[in-house]
């Protein structure tokens, strides 16, 4: 059986029976959507870093205290939202975010990166609409690992009003996106 | 938003596969003559589009090194377990000292004197007496193999640890 055959449960019973290093493969496995919500949060990448490395190093010290009544994504994630929604709270104390003030300047990108950087970009933009709790269902939603029950775990909202609010959140970020589409369009 | 009895929920739910075969009809006869609607399935899919394929993104490629490395560093001794560890060697130390300082007070070393010459008797006063209040040479034994046990610690840690490490590493 190789690496990452092994089911979470095997290598978190793993990393509790001292072979820490193991815990690697955990990173590996959801450092990209751990990012991702971190990111869409913050809007900045190296804040969302701190902040992912952050949760798994929380994630880590408190492996012990996983009860494995959800998944180990689903306790991750949640840990990741609320750290994020803590340093969130403390940055805009102090600042708000601008997207006009930061440009994409990827000098040596292909035509490619640059238009998924601008990609992304819009969607933090439009994502901006929303509170972070929906931000967050929504990330999760169009990352599709996590069931609408899952979704409810890591957020805190009940199943009903989840439905609700992802319904809103999709149809306010289509008419965002499209507005922010057309006005690209325009100043092309 | 909502036009011809068709909500966006409606919408969405046909965008996601998720209506019913007789609501997925209705839309598609109502989206053959209708240019509202369709204007509404294509800002959707759009959006739609746009979110599943570009919302994820990735952190740098040292994340998970970086991650390993604080991993790594809660596990040194100056953490939880290893305080204990620490605490347990000094007392350790301590008491093997004493039982070392013990021993040697105990050694008969009558059988130098034959092998020393006799010196001649100085009057000496005898009403003077020095107080040691510590025991210096259980403090020196203590700092002595307190020393040596650094030392072995440090050795183990920037030695012989990341040898084997990268050893381990380079097999796999």
């Amino acid at each position: 059986m190789t690496v990452n055959q092994l089911t979470d449960d095997e290598v978190i019973d793993k990393v509790l029976g001292g072979n820490s290093d193991s815990f690697s493969i955990l990173v590996d496995r959801y450092k990209d959507h751990s990012f991702t919500l971190a990111f869409n949060v913050m809007k900045d990448e190296k804040e969302a870093e701190d902040i992912a490395q952050e949760a798994f190093i929380k994630a880590y010290k408190n492996l012990k205290k996983f009860n494995r009544e959800s998944k180990f994504s689903t306790w991750l994630y949640r840990i990741t939202f609320n750290t994020a929604l803590t340093a969130n709270k403390k940055k805009k104390k102090y600042s708000s975010t601008s997207f006009d003030d930061s440009p994409i300047e990827l000098i040596d990108s292909t035509k490619n990166e640059l238009e998924q950087a601008e990609k992304k970009k819009f969607i933090l933009q439009a994502l901006d609409q929303l509170n972070e709790q929906d931000n967050v269902a929504l990330t999760l939603f169009y990352l599709k690992e996590q069931s609408l029950e899952e979704i409810c775990e890591v957020t805190g909202m009940s199943l009903s009003t989840l439905k609700v609010r992802l319904h809103r959140a999709r149809k306010r970020m289509a008419i965002v996106l499209n507005d922010i589409l057309k006005e690209e369009a325009l100043n092309l | 938003m909502e036009n011809m009895n068709i909500s966006d929920e409606e919408l969405l739910d046909f965008i996601d596969g998720n209506s019913s075969s007789s609501e997925k009809k209705k839309i598609e006869n109502i989206l053959e003559n209708d240019a509202d609607l369709n204007e509404r399935v294509k800002m959707f899919s759009k959006s739609e589009g746009l979110l599943k394929n570009e919302i994820k993104s990735s952190p740098s490629r040292n994340f998970t090194a970086m991650v390993m490395d604080r991993v790594t560093a809660l596990k040194n001794p100056y953490h939880k377990g290893g305080i204990a560890i620490w605490i347990l060697t000094l007392i350790s130390v301590m008491a093997c000292s004493y039982f070392l300082t013990d021993i040697t007070l105990n050694i008969n070393l009558d059988f130098i004197d034959q092998y020393i010459p006799e010196l001649p008797i100085i009057d000496t006063p005898t009403d003077i007496k020095v107080d040691q209040p510590f025991n210096m040479l259980l403090i020196s034994k203590v700092l002595l193999y307190g020393m040596l046990f650094i030392a072995l610690m440090l050795l183990d840690k920037t030695v012989l640890r990341p040898y084997f490490k990268n050893r381990q590493m380079t097999h796999h």
